[in-house]
């Protein structure tokens, strides 16, 4: 006999030529047993080591328990074939036939997990590249450890279901194998937490992620990317559940990291009797018998338990411990004025600060004017439980700028067919802009000359509103004003009003839901609202002056001065019909109801996924329908 | 908190008037008879101290002052429950008792020698608010001590609080029917010179009209004027609205009314509300269907309007602020604007931004109320010059024949010539003319033209 190959896994045995043809025969039958026992063993040598894993580890326990047999049979039968004169090489053969189906079976799977593991290692350049991590080349491919050795054992399971011995087989090692893997699913979907050494199971956690950062940093996807699903190692069985499962541990992670204590599984199924009776199984279309096969199929029941479980947990933690809904509401006081009688009096009292340039403003001060508006109990804000949260800040950049910019990153959006009534006051608001945007746009924004440029070659865009009587009084008075209170020069640096915009204390969890992302678009809104609050400010102290000075209010019997006043008056007329008819757009028609859209549909929320998922849209749809994310109604505020 | 408003309510129909405002405040601030917050009334999202102060022990005190020549009105507030609501120190009544017998000079003279003891007043309550906006008073224009001696403090007011708002509630006489105060012409046209000159923002309330809504729309016989006034307590409650419960926008006076006044002349305002029930007014008769829609329709009819005017085929708008309160939505109101534009059924003035402004408000939670939507109309209105005419007319047709001018000569002011009267009719028909240059086209470019032709 000879060996051929070099992997101890791919030996082969052949039997010499010069055996007698008969003995050769039924050799040659029995041989390859022994290319499936050594190759089997050496199987289960090497994917023992501890790198591969705990499902590899109970394959391998499984299979050895299986060699044992194999070991056993061959043993009595060598005490026949010591001791007993009948025993023949046909006794032989008859005996080792049933368990060379086995064993053929068993190598084959081997050789499949070997062949994938090749695969593997051929396109581990891509994962390196994917997972981004600094995998050695020696590290063992995810395909043949924990989700990956299982995904192997369902598919030849399958294919080989008509063979019932087979399937019994298969069914053994399936359930042996998985035992690791659903006692890490159940530590998962019960504890949120991963005890994953050698990266088998389905979820991915990146400690890197940290929940601190999402208050700093605005691009955080803590939600996102701190877990993640493996799909390439996904056992196909799970693949139904692989959501649930996901959002089930996401869920016991945040309440785990707020430091509540989560149930034991066994309290939560007791809890969750109602639930049980909701599993809704019709949706599962995988084959039973591999469910069966993994912890007596029990842990469908029990993800969906834990699902709904954790769900509801998170749910309520946000909306009633942390009181996601009234947080929203005073976040929207402070962002949206929603009653903005405190801030008219933080305006009146900050009014010397904010004319400053914006770093020479004192925050320290700002910030205790708000304060002092804040607490005043004669304040609506005074009853807000929350109001301790809101804090002054001071932007670097202008608003059209930021938006711009973030616009840019964005990707240019097409200009949506909005209605027609907020079109007309998009044109006419644009020209406002213009003037209120004083400042810095010029010296900040040098590399948007194009911008400029292209804001020029509108000229639909400038004829129209230009063309109207109302839009060349109104830019040119607002220019006027303008000029006046923020020096007129276009190269001066934020005003403290231009850079002034507030900040909100968000602890985790809620930071979930009102992530820094979240919080600049409630900033962009505010600072939108803020510049037409003062825009309407400034044309109300006109009216003022001209009302109560003695010589814009008496005649004076000169026709041409009385001619000039009256069209100044008309002016400042159509300038502050034009910014409240506005505001009103804006708060009444924009503002409030998406408000109270996003609240009735975070009353019938059932996942917290939706409530991200309405809080976004919430935003993102009020600075669309506010007409903050359209570059070419932003850029017209350029055009000088 | 900023933006006070401190009221003052001169002569019989100003205390009357201001009686029936200040007892619809307590109401819909959950605030008692006596002044002090009712246990429910905790947390309504309201700011009372636009209107409010706290004393010492924490009653809610008006910032009022009740001012008049003779003690009858003022004691019967005393003698009502809300006696205690009130602060004693802010209650003027003449040491005489004599009142002004209707007689605008002698309200005027009286006002000027009292002069120092309600200015302590005014100045205490304007020390007491930490950023004043301005003062409303409340007064009529027929009689004797609200025009005259309210006459007498819009010129005094403007002298000393130069940058205050002074916003009037004044109430007009009926023209159509003969009146027991015979001088009423005269008083009218010496106060409407005050009122066109000193004060900035006049809502005009018209006797005529309040009657004849309350018979109309209300189907009350005969209207006491308890009825009436409770129509113009609605009114002034309605308008302050916005002050009173903060929305997104309108939470000061200079922004309502700014952009409703656009030349500083024209400063009259007229009003409309609907729906009257018995909710305001007693034993009124009257439940709608509300919508947003009808209301708004309702507010442009002539009908509410609770100013009578002729208006001319010329009148139109110069400027409209509908405040609608209760659970408006907001497609609602804009389909009703577009639903007004499409069918023109308001005109608007040749030279300005042609547009209804809305403002949303809440209701006061303490108030039940029949209906869904109410609202309120503030409007700049042409037509407002026909009452102003027919008050010259009145005065002119008197002024020929020289009748009942000895009473006015006994004053000093009057004494040695009627200068006065002609200074103030000439005032008065200024404003007409401006109202009417208000409806040409060429309003603001007239001054072009002129320098073009020459």
């Amino acid at each position: 006999m000879g060996k051929s190959e070099e992997q101890t896994e791919r030996f082969n045995y052949y039997v010499d030529e010069s055996l007698d043809p008969s003995f050769k025969d039924l050799t040659e039958r029995i041989l390859p047993l022994a290319t499936y026992f050594t190759s089997i063993d050496a199987f289960i040598e090497k994917h023992s080591k501890f790198e591969y894993g705990f499902v590899s580890h109970a394959l391998c326990a499984a299979m050895r328990g299986l060699l044992k047999e194999y070991l056993i049979l061959i043993t009595q039968l060598e005490h026949q074939f010591r001791t007993s004169p009948s025993f023949t090489l046909q006794k032989f053969w008859f005996y080792v036939h049933p368990t060379l189906h086995t064993m053929s079976n068993l190598h084959s799977l081997v050789m499949d997990i070997l062949d994938a593991a090749q695969d593997a290692s051929e396109d581990e350049d891509d994962i390196l590249i994917v997972e981004g991590f600094n995998n050695k080349k020696d590290e063992i491919p995810q395909q043949i450890k924990g989700g990956g050795i299982l995904t192997i054992l369902v598919d030849r399971m399958t294919t080989m279901s008509g063979d019932l011995a087979t399937k019994k087989l298969y069914v053994h090692l399936l359930s042996k194998a998985s035992q690791p893997y659903v006692s890490m699913l159940h530590s998962w979907i019960h504890h949120g937490e991963i005890r994953d050494p050698y990266e088998e199971f389905m979820i991915q956690e990146r400690k890197n992620v940290k929940k601190e950062n999402l208050k700093e940093d605005f691009n955080d996807a803590y939600w996102e990317a701190r877990y993640t699903i493996r799909d390439k190692t996904l056992p196909p069985f799970l693949i139904p559940f692989k959501n649930k499962i996901l959002l089930a541990g996401k869920y016991l992670n945040v309440i785990r990291e707020c430091g509540i204590a989560i149930q034991e599984p066994q309290q939560q199924s007791t809890e969750e009797v109602v639930g049980k009776d909701g599993v809704d199984r019709t949706d599962v279309n995988v084959n039973s018998d591999i469910l069966v096969a993994m912890d007596g199929g029990r842990f469908v029941d029990n993800i969906e338990i834990a699902y709904k479980c954790a769900n509801r947990t998170l749910l309520d933690l946000l909306l009633k411990d942390q009181q996601l809904i009234a947080r929203l509401r005073s976040i929207k006081r402070y962002f949206f004025l929603d009653q903005s009688d405190f801030f008219t009096h933080f305006l009146d009292l900050a009014s010397a600060e904010l004319k400053k340039p914006s770093k020479d403003v004192s925050l320290t001060k700002l910030q205790s004017l708000l304060d002092l508006v804040l607490r005043n109990p004669s304040s609506v804000a005074y009853t807000d439980p929350f109001k301790e949260d809101v804090k002054v800040e001071m932007s670097t950049v202008g608003l059209v700028d930021q938006l711009l910019r973030i616009i840019n990153v964005a990707g240019m959006m097409e200009p949506t067919p909005a209605f027609s009534r907020a079109n007309r006051l998009a044109e006419s608001f644009a020209f406002r802009k213009e003037n209120v945007k004083m400042g810095d746009v010029e010296s900040e924004n040098e590399g948007s000359e194009d911008g400029v440029g292209s804001g020029t070659e509108k000229p639909g865009y400038a004829s129209s509103v230009a063309g109207s009587v109302t839009g060349s009084i109104v830019s040119s008075l607002a220019g006027s004003i303008s000029g006046s209170i923020m020096g007129g020069s276009n190269k001066q640096p934020l005003t403290g009003i231009e850079a002034l915009t507030l900040d909100y204390i968000v602890t985790f969890p809620l930071s979930l839901v009102i992530s820094r992302k979240a919080l600049t678009k409630y900033q962009l809104l505010f600072r939108h609202l803020l510049y037409l609050k003062y825009i309407e400010q400034l044309l109300c102290n006109t009216w003022t002056e001209h009302t109560k000075s003695f010589h814009w209010r008496r005649g004076s019997g000169h026709p041409a001065l009385e001619a000039w006043k009256s069209r100044a008056f008309a002016l400042r007329q159509r300038m502050l019909v034009f910014v409240q008819q506005f505001s009103y757009y804006v708060t009444s028609e924009v503002l409030e109801p998406q408000w109270r859209n996003l609240e009735a549909n975070l009353v019938k929320v059932s996942t917290v996924d939706q409530v991200l998922q309405y809080h976004s849209d919430f935003l993102d749809t009020c600075l669309k329908e506010c007409m903050l994310t359209n570059a070419k109604l932003l850029r017209v505020s350029y055009v000088q | 908190m900023p933006r006070e408003l401190i009221t003052i309510q001169t002569g019989q129909c100003g205390n009357q008037i201001g009686m029936e405002f200040w007892s619809q405040l307590c109401a819909e601030h959950g605030i008692s008879k006596e002044g002090i917050l009712e246990d429910f009334a905790t947390e309504g999202g309201d700011r009372k101290d636009v209107f409010f102060y706290q004393a010492d022990d924490e009653h809610y005190i008006p910032r009022a002052l009740l001012l008049d020549l003779e003690p009858r009105v003022i004691n019967n507030i005393l003698a009502s429950p809300y006696s205690n609501l009130y602060n004693p120190e802010n209650i003027f009544l003449s040491k005489d008792g004599g009142g002004a017998g209707n007689i605008w000079a002698y309200g005027f003279s009286q006002a000027e020698k009292v002069c120092e003891d309600i200015f302590e007043m005014i100045d205490r309550e304007a020390d007491g608010s930490d950023s004043l906006e301005g003062f409303m008073l409340l007064h009529s224009i027929a009689g004797g001590t609200g025009s005259g001696m309210g006459s007498f403090l819009l010129e005094r007011l403007n002298d000393r609080y130069p940058k205050k708002l002074i916003t009037t509630y004044s109430v007009f006489p009926n023209n159509e029917e003969v009146s027991d105060v015979v001088v009423q012409p005269y008083n009218s046209i010496l106060t409407l010179r005050r009122l066109t000159n000193n004060a900035d923002c006049v809502t005009v309330l018209d006797n005529a009209a309040l009657n004849r809504i309350a018979c109309d729309r209300l189907h009350i016989q005969n209207p006491t004027f308890a009825q009436t006034n409770q129509l113009v307590s609605t009114v002034m409650s309605a308008s302050t609205t916005t002050l009173r419960y903060p929305g997104y926008m309108n939470n000061d006076l200079v922004g309502i009314i700014a952009s409703l006044i656009p030349t500083p002349k024209c400063h009259y305002l007229m009003t409309a509300y609907t729906p009257f029930t018995s909710d305001q007014v007693e034993k009124a008769k009257s439940v709608r269907k509300t919508t947003v829609l009808d209301v708004m329709r309702r507010l442009l009819q002539p009908k509410n309007k609770m100013v009578s005017t002729n208006p001319s085929k010329k009148s139109c708008y110069i400027s409209v602020l509908n405040i609608i309160q209760g659970e408006a939505d907001p497609t609602d109101v804009h389909k009703s604007l577009l639903r007004i534009r499409e069918r023109r059924l308001a005109q608007f003035i040749p030279w300005g931004p042609a547009s209804i402004q809305v403002a949303l408000t809440k209701k006061s939670p303490y108030i039940q109320t029949s209906h869904r939507v109410s609202g309120l109309m503030l409007a700049n209105h042409t037509s407002i010059a026909s009452l102003l005419k027919r008050t010259c007319d009145h005065y002119d047709r008197f002024r020929k024949r020289g009748a009942f001018l000895e009473q006015f000569k006994k004053e000093d002011m009057f004494a040695d010539n009627l200068e006065e009267f002609d200074a103030a009719r000439e005032t008065v028909q200024d404003l007409i003319n401006e109202y009417e240059s208000c409806e040409s086209n060429d309003y603001i470019n007239y001054g072009i033209s002129k320098e073009q032709s020459q």
